[in-house]
């Protein structure tokens, strides 16, 4: 095949002796992306720095860990067999629990949506009014539900009221931000339609872009319920209402068999929440 | 009476591309005009300007003695409702139901509060239905618009910018994404519901024989100017091979390609 080419390269023409070669040149520089760049290699580095940095300073032991072993073996041991008459209680609290973060995930949901179009470019194109959105959202996103139930617990008193206050407000800075980039990929053609029949923003918002968005904010909401219903049970170590105050109690109680009776109940829920909502968003998408 | 007057009409995108040059026409009430040119001649840029979608970089688009570009908020926003626009691709909201989005041409004179939880009034419900059962589509009125077909999708667009009770209907390549059949269909139905509410039409077509068939008139542009403005019947072969000749082949793709970018 190459005796050929070259036969004709002679015979013909003068230009196909000198491409051939340059194309192997091509070949063996694209080759040559296949080594890692200096950036890479630096990054990988640093990785192994942070990762050897942060082990050391979280306290991370290999050998306590194996010696450990045997310890989470017996408590382990000392859960089973779970204790049923715990159930009763677990189940309560449990729905509770989901109440908790029902609630407080239908109020959050509701109250990001204006937070969201305040926040979204193509709602709001007058840069301050996005700047200040985005911030507000930034600021109270970077405070952790726990420390919300904290605070509320301080303020409205123990019990699940403060933790339905907690996981409302988490949700709803968390919610605002990603449906406001949500609402940012939309397609604004049939938005800039209405606007030009002379429709006001709100009848466009109500009429263009939320029906052309809801089936992604609806799956993104039964993830954050589904991610509400694991904070909700954490919010009893505060106070805060919820099956994660009797788990404390228990705990302290050295009652292990009521602790696993309450585990499982969790597990069970959680699971199969997980299950249904996977199904429900598989509709959507 | 004029309906729609364009005046020395220039404009130059924020890149420096100057795509219209001095266009002026006249459109009187009652007629359909086609405006017809090869790609990149600018008619897009001047259904952009007609419908106050973009306001000239020099002289004025008046509506029915009103400069759009110069009216802000209440007013702009009726102003733009007498106006009703047809795109070349629907602009729907695929999601929504078949009447919802023909409702959406309702909504500038709606109740502000009440519209926003999707209540229409009786008489907007029974307009918008009664223009879709004009349009062919009576019996899609609860289908979502991105199950219909294209031809039927562009006719829902149709009704919409119907609903507006317009003075003036301003489409551009409505029928650009369709079949030639489908197309010829379209318009006919474009044109039939355009003379039975006594409205007046300025079409951007890229299709001769479409144009001919159901214009009075005919604009041809080229580069941004404005080459002929004549009665269907004055408008020749001869006229027509000029308007689309590539008599400088490269300078005319380069052209295109700074009016695309």
């Amino acid at each position: 095949m190459t005796a050929t080419i070259d036969k004709k390269a002679d015979g013909v023409s003068t230009d196909t002796p000198v491409a051939a070669p340059s194309r192997r040149d091509e070949i063996e520089r694209l080759a040559r992306l296949r080594r890692p760049s200096w950036g890479t290699v630096a990054g990988a580095l640093a990785a192994i720095v942070v990762l050897g940095w942060s082990s050391s300073s979280s306290g991370f032991d290999g050998p306590a860990l194996v010696e450990g072993l045997p310890h989470v073996g017996d408590f382990v041991s000392r859960m089973f067999p779970p204790n049923w008459e715990e159930l009763p209680i677990a189940i309560e609290l449990m729905i509770e629990t989901l109440g908790i973060a029902i609630t407080g995930t239908v109020f959050g949901t509701v109250l990001s949506i204006p937070l969201a179009l305040l926040a979204a470019r193509n709602v709001f194109p007058q840069p301050w009014i996005r700047n200040s959105a985005r911030t507000f959202i930034n600021v109270f996103r970077a405070i952790p539900e726990l420390m919300w139930a904290l605070m509320f617990v301080a303020s409205v008193g123990l019990g699940a009221f403060a933790g339905t206050l907690a996981i409302t407000l988490g949700t709803s800075v968390g919610m605002a931000r990603l449906f406001a980039d949500i609402f940012e990929t939309a397609d604004m053609r049939a938005w800039d339609a209405a606007a030009a029949t002379g429709a006001r923003k709100s009848q466009r918002v109500a009429w263009v872009l939320l029906p052309q968005q809801i089936p992604t904010m609806a799956s993104y909401t039964l993830l954050v319920l589904d991610g509400n219903v694991r904070a909700a049970s954490l919010l009893g170590l505060v106070g805060a209402g919820g099956i994660g105050m009797e788990l404390n109690q228990q705990l302290r109680l050295f009652e292990y068999g009521s602790v696993m009776t309450i585990v499982l109940v969790v597990l069970v829920v959680i699971m199969s929440l997980d299950l249904i909502s996977s199904t429900v968003r598989k509709r959507f998408v | 009476m004029t309906v729609l007057e364009a005046a020395d009409v220039t404009f130059r995108y924020p890149d420096g591309t100057q795509a219209l040059t001095e266009v002026s026409v006249g459109v009187e009430r009652g007629e359909i005009v086609a405006v017809l040119g090869p790609s990149g001649a600018g008619k897009s840029t001047l259904f952009k300007c007609f419908a106050g979608l973009e306001r000239p970089s020099g002289g004025a688009v008046t509506v029915e003695g009103v400069e759009l570009g110069a009216l802000h908020g209440k007013e702009r926003r009726l102003a733009q409702h007498r106006i009703g626009l047809v795109f070349q691709e629907f602009h729907l909201v695929g999601r929504a139901t078949v009447l919802s989005n023909v409702l959406v041409g309702r909504l500038a004179t709606a109740n502000p509060v009440t519209s926003l939880v999707h209540w229409m009034s009786r008489r907007d419900r029974t307009l918008a239905v009664e223009l879709l059962t004009r349009v062919g589509l009576g019996d899609q009125v609860r289908k979502r618009a991105d199950s219909l077909s294209g031809g039927q999708r562009q006719r829902v667009a149709l009704a919409r910018a119907l609903s507006q009770r317009p003075e003036l209907l301003l489409a551009d390549e409505p029928v650009a994404n369709l079949d030639p059949v489908l197309a010829a269909g379209v318009i006919d139905d474009i044109v039939r519901m355009v003379r039975e509410e006594g409205l007046t039409a300025v079409l951007n077509l890229h299709d001769v024989s479409l144009a001919r068939r159901v214009a009075q008139r005919i604009v041809g542009m080229r580069e941004g100017r404005i080459v002929f403005d004549l009665p269907v019947e004055d408008v020749t072969d001869a006229l027509l091979a000029g308007l689309y000749a590539n008599e400088d082949v490269a300078a005319n793709a380069a052209h295109r390609e700074e009016v695309a970018a």
